[in-house]
């Protein structure tokens, strides 16, 4: 039981720095592209956050819209941009 | 490097601002969850999150459905007339994997909003991934005309707004109060809701997508 509590706060702290370190890569990352594929992933670990906290209705809605439709939704923006050669 | 200094200051400033909000917080708060769960027997369900969504307060949820319907207005105000008629992607690896997916990803959808009565799950989830289902459709190319030039298709992204106005005035007649579901009744009109919510909220998200691409190319 001991060992299984010390296993969850290293998951924890693990799962809050690298929440972190993909937020800082979002935000300073030069390629767009480069910078959809964080946002996703950033949605993908704090919706695994959210299951952690016991908000697993949270969780859900946060991975099929946070990651799925707003990358899909970037994604053909991005799409866009380029057609119309705007940088 | 001035305006950079001063976004250090600004960001330092809320940063306390939110540290002193967080130290100054309540140690004890009760919160409503006590409430909630005294109630919970007229509420026609057994998962809290959906009985708070759409029985105790379901005129926000009604609220949140004129916010959707709204927002893919205005997308639409903006948008042009839909004309990309090709496939995104040629791509016979996605046509034969969306042929597995869209049925699963249906059933997994219907299953959400049926579990939403008693487990994690519901109306949102499972619009969210009807709406999912729809953009792997239209990526995968196939001859499936979901545009909102067809009746049929502006329908169904009203009808949860319709829905939940005509239960609304169904509660009214029954109870003399807005979206106050009869006990015996709850569990019916919950699921209702849901059912037209998730359709209605599936197609409009799928349709902020949709509208992003039927834009003509040659604009300027």
């Amino acid at each position: 039981m001991e060992t299984l509590a010390v296993e969850k706060l290293f998951f924890d702290i693990l799962l809050a720095a690298s929440l972190l370190f993909i937020a800082y890569k979002t935000l300073t990352c030069k390629d767009l592209f480069q910078a959809i594929v964080f946002f996703i992933v950033f949605g993908l670990l704090i919706s695994v956050a959210w299951g952690r906290l016991g908000a697993y209705d949270v969780a859900m809605a946060e991975v099929v819209i946070g990651a799925g439709l707003t990358g899909a939704l970037l994604l053909s923006a991005l799409v866009k941009l380029k057609k119309m050669n705007i940088d | 490097m001035i305006i950079r200094i001063f976004t250090f200051i600004l960001t330092l400033l809320l940063f306390a601002g939110l540290t002193y909000t967080v130290l100054s917080l309540p140690k004890q708060t009760k919160g409503l969850g006590e409430t909630v769960s005294l109630q919970m027997h007229n509420s026609g369900v057994s998962n809290p999150v959906t009985a708070v969504l759409m029985n105790f307060r379901a005129y926000d949820t009604l609220l949140e459905m004129g916010v959707l319907f709204i927002a893919l207005l205005g997308v639409y105000s903006l948008s042009t007339s839909q004309k990309e008629k090709k496939p995104l992607l040629q791509s016979s690896v996605l046509k034969r994997l969306g042929g597995i997916l869209v049925p699963l990803l249906l059933l997994l959808s219907a299953y959400l909003l049926w579990i939403g009565a008693h487990a994690p799950g519901g109306a949102f989830q499972a619009g969210s991934i009807v709406s999912a289902t729809g953009i792997l459709i239209f990526l995968s190319g196939w001859k499936l005309d979901l545009s909102a030039r067809h009746f049929f298709v502006r329908l169904l992204i009203g009808t949860s707004l319709l829905v939940f106005l005509l239960i609304s005035a169904v509660t009214l007649f029954l109870s003399h109060t807005l979206l106050e579901f009869p006990p015996s009744y709850a569990s019916a009109f919950i699921f209702l809701l849901e059912a037209a919510a998730t359709v209605s909220i599936g197609v409009t998200l799928f349709h902020l997508f949709l509208s992003i691409f039927s834009q003509p190319k040659e604009e300027h």
